[in-house]
């Protein structure tokens, strides 16, 4: 596929009809994005309907601060001829905190993140996300998780009797 | 763009719409592509919202396959969705297998529908799970990659069988304390095309060498890259399959009773691509060290306590085996591996990056060449060597420049030698003292003052601490987890599990007689006379 100039801008349009302008390399962050563009390399406009604004403008924050971040690595190979061992790791712990300080959000607005993450099919925010989901379940009770994710309790007693009458064939700590 | 990873999970995802207040499309004149889809909504949130609701299924898989099995078990109580999905995603299971585990089968592997590894635990005074058990089981799981048993001593070859036929896509297996022989291993090495790593322990079906011939010559297992025999009598029925394995790559032996050389010899004939060698407490000799130089693509090779071996075999095997990576030698203080094995390796072996050194007496001479020929070596671990002293350290300090990990237990090194290390080993990261008389914490301190950037794990022997104890010495060894932790993990079993070649019943007889023999020639002359070697 023709690579587009990177100073191609491309608007992304929210659910609540938001418009974001932002460019092409920046929306190719977004593997569902990216393969529309190959497909047809005219489109500037995109609607993105299930998606609200400020769940967008996260999603953008976001590939917009990774986008930057391996421009910057880039430029910098490109200036000593090779990359420097710790400066890329200063790099990537500096990322890893932006990617951490991103996640402090509340749960409701981490799980709409999960699901745009994975409508738009952006790898790097779908990994951290889902993560960041999976830690706040750790160590905690089942009734724990439920208030923290607003789950009702569907099963009725016999089926959690039953479901917890499996538990003792499974060993502990084999996994 | 640099993301790479996780495929899309779910590309248009059928949200189930129960956020209500979804807006209709917006349609725009430019619109080329349309999304069939209703809108994620966003803040704030309806009071009595399920949050995870709109999460696809194959989301919710990857955040649970993220947690460990305790999570898990707490999200299948979470509610009904959670409960199926957390059963129908879950890959990896491990199952107390009891007889009574028998009746449970059909409800758990209903709940557990897509196990492709799988663990059969049995406790050693209960009544395993039997050939029908082990049958039944192998049937629900046809997509099974991986079969760990223990202790399942109800099972035969029968049994072995009717798993082999149910689950072809077996990659890896491995078996302990089970009372079938050979004949179970050889169905799934027949059936399982795809079979990648064995690893057989204790095997009691195997002592009977009429009920566990040698596996068939016939087979050849292609897949094969990694064998594991331990503590196994007749283990060599295996030799025909481990030599008719191609493709192997690993070999590790620990502790099997009887003549391994043959094997070796089989191997240097057959099995050319052999990158990695672990030899512990075994008949092998010189006669099997030199069959092995014929392995060129050898990259680690571990060698403990095969008191047989000697600096005539390492040599021979380092004048051919030039890639050699790793090395690892325990020489169980007998003295018969040292110098002159050590300069073969540091003429021959550039590639050296570590090097594992215990109960062997290396002098300045060698341990000169290995500095100044391997130039990447990066860790170095000595334990009770007797002649490593402070020439010894000042040496390895002043020449050995890529050095970033050093190890010292139990060897007659002062604080005048480790002087050197202030100035020494540019790239060193960390230096562990144990056990050495000569140096003092006031000097350990002076060192982690004076170079900051390393860091400094010493241990001081307490006033009480006679001659040095060699078995506490060699668990120490066994517990240097920071050089190669696989390796060292069967090194840790050197002394605790001494029961290699009497059989796994006799182990606690023999800790008792261990605890009060505590001494080295005590195993010395009892793996001697084991073996008939002298």
């Amino acid at each position: 596929m023709a690579r587009s100039s990177t100073e191609n801008m491309i608007t992304l349009m929210s659910s609540d009809g938001e418009e974001f302008m932002v460019t092409e390399k920046v929306a190719r962050e977004c593997t569902t994005i990216r393969n529309m563009l190959e497909d047809d390399c005219v489109i500037t406009n995109i609607p993105l309907p299930n998606v609200t604004s400020d769940i967008l403008s996260m999603v953008i924050e976001y590939c917009m601060e990774h986008v930057a971040a391996a421009e910057k690595a880039a430029a910098e190979t490109a200036e000593k001829g090779s990359s420097s061992a710790p400066a890329a790791a200063k790099a990537n712990k500096d990322l890893e905190e932006w990617d951490k300080a991103f996640m402090n959000v509340d749960v409701y607005t981490l799980c709409d993140l999960i699901l745009a993450a994975n409508y738009l099919n952006v790898s790097g925010l779908l990994d951290l996300t889902i993560q960041t989901a999976a830690n706040l379940i750790k160590g905690k009770s089942p009734e724990q998780i439920r208030k923290t994710f607003h789950i009702q309790n569907d099963l009725s007693l016999e089926e959690e009797e039953k479901i917890r009458s499996q538990t003792p064939w499974a060993f502990e700590k084999s996994e | 763009m640099g993301q790479t990873g996780s495929t899309p999970l779910t590309r248009f995802p059928s949200f189930s719409n129960r956020r209500s207040n979804s807006k209709p499309q917006l349609t725009s004149p430019t619109l080329t592509i349309s999304f069939p889809t209703p809108s994620i909504q966003s803040s704030p949130p309806p009071p009595d919202l399920d949050y995870t609701s709109e999460l696809p299924d194959e989301v919710l898989c990857v955040v649970f396959h993220l947690l460990p099995s305790s999570d898990r078990k707490r999200c299948s109580l979470v509610c009904r969705r959670w409960w199926l999905l957390e059963g129908q995603s879950r890959q990896r299971l491990a199952l107390n297998a009891q007889h009574s585990l028998l009746d449970s089968i059909p409800t758990l592997f209903d709940r557990f529908s897509s196990v492709s590894k799988l663990a059969l635990k049995c406790d050693r005074r209960s009544d395993s799970i039997g050939d029908e058990g082990l049958a039944v089981i192998a049937r629900r799981c046809p997509g099974l990659t991986r079969l760990k048993l223990r202790a399942c001593r109800a099972v035969t070859d029968a049994g072995m069988e009717a798993l082999a036929e149910s689950c072809p896509k077996l990659c890896k297996l491995s078996v302990g304390s089970c009372s079938f022989g050979s004949k179970g291993i050889e169905a799934v090495l027949r059936a399982c095309k795809h079979l990648e790593e064995l690893s057989v322990k204790r095997l009691r079906g195997l002592s009977d060498s009429n009920a566990s011939p040698p596996v068939s010559a016939e087979i050849v297992a292609r897949s094969l890259r990694a064998v594991c025999l331990k503590e196994l009598y007749n283990g060599q029925c295996f030799s025909t399959v481990i030599s008719n394995s191609p493709n192997l790559k690993v070999l590790k032996l620990f502790r099997c009773a009887g003549d391994w050389d043959p094997l070796l010899e089989d191997i240097s004939v057959k099995v050319l691509g052999v990158t990695e060698v672990h030899l512990e407490k075994l008949q092998v000799s010189d006669r099997g060290l030199m069959a092995l130089s014929a392995c060129p693509s050898l990259e680690v090779l571990h060698l403990v306590k095969t008191p047989e071996c000697t600096d005539t075999g390492l040599t021979v095997l380092a004048e051919k085996c030039n890639l050699l990576r790793k090395i690892h030698i325990d020489g169980w203080k007998t003295n018969r591996i040292g110098d002159q094995g050590l300069i073969a390796i540091a003429k021959r072996c550039p590639n050296l990056q570590e090097l594992v050194l215990i109960g062997v007496n290396p002098t300045a001479r060698s341990l000169e060449l290995v500095a100044t020929n391997c130039a990447n070596l990066e860790r170095l671990a000595l334990c009770g060597s007797e002649t490593f002293g402070d020439a010894e350290i000042t040496c390895i300090a002043a020449k050995c420049l890529a050095l970033k990990k050093l190890c010292i237990k139990g060897c007659p090194i002062s604080d005048l030698g480790m002087e050197a290390l202030a100035e020494g080993c540019p790239r060193l990261v960390k230096v562990k003292v144990k056990k050495c008389r000569g140096v003092t914490a006031e000097f350990a301190e002076w060192l982690r003052m004076s170079r900051g950037s390393l860091a400094v794990n010493f241990d001081a022997p307490g006033p009480t601490d006679g001659a040095p104890d060699v078995s506490e010495m060699v668990e120490n060894a066994g517990s240097e987890g920071d050089l190669d932790d696989r390796s060292v993990a069967g090194e840790q079993l050197g002394l605790s599990n001494g029961n290699a070649l009497n059989g796994g019943t006799r182990a606690s007889a023999w800790k008792t007689r261990v605890s009060i023999f505590a001494g080295r020639n005590f195993f010395v002359s009892a793996f001697r006379r084991l073996h008939g070697s002298q």
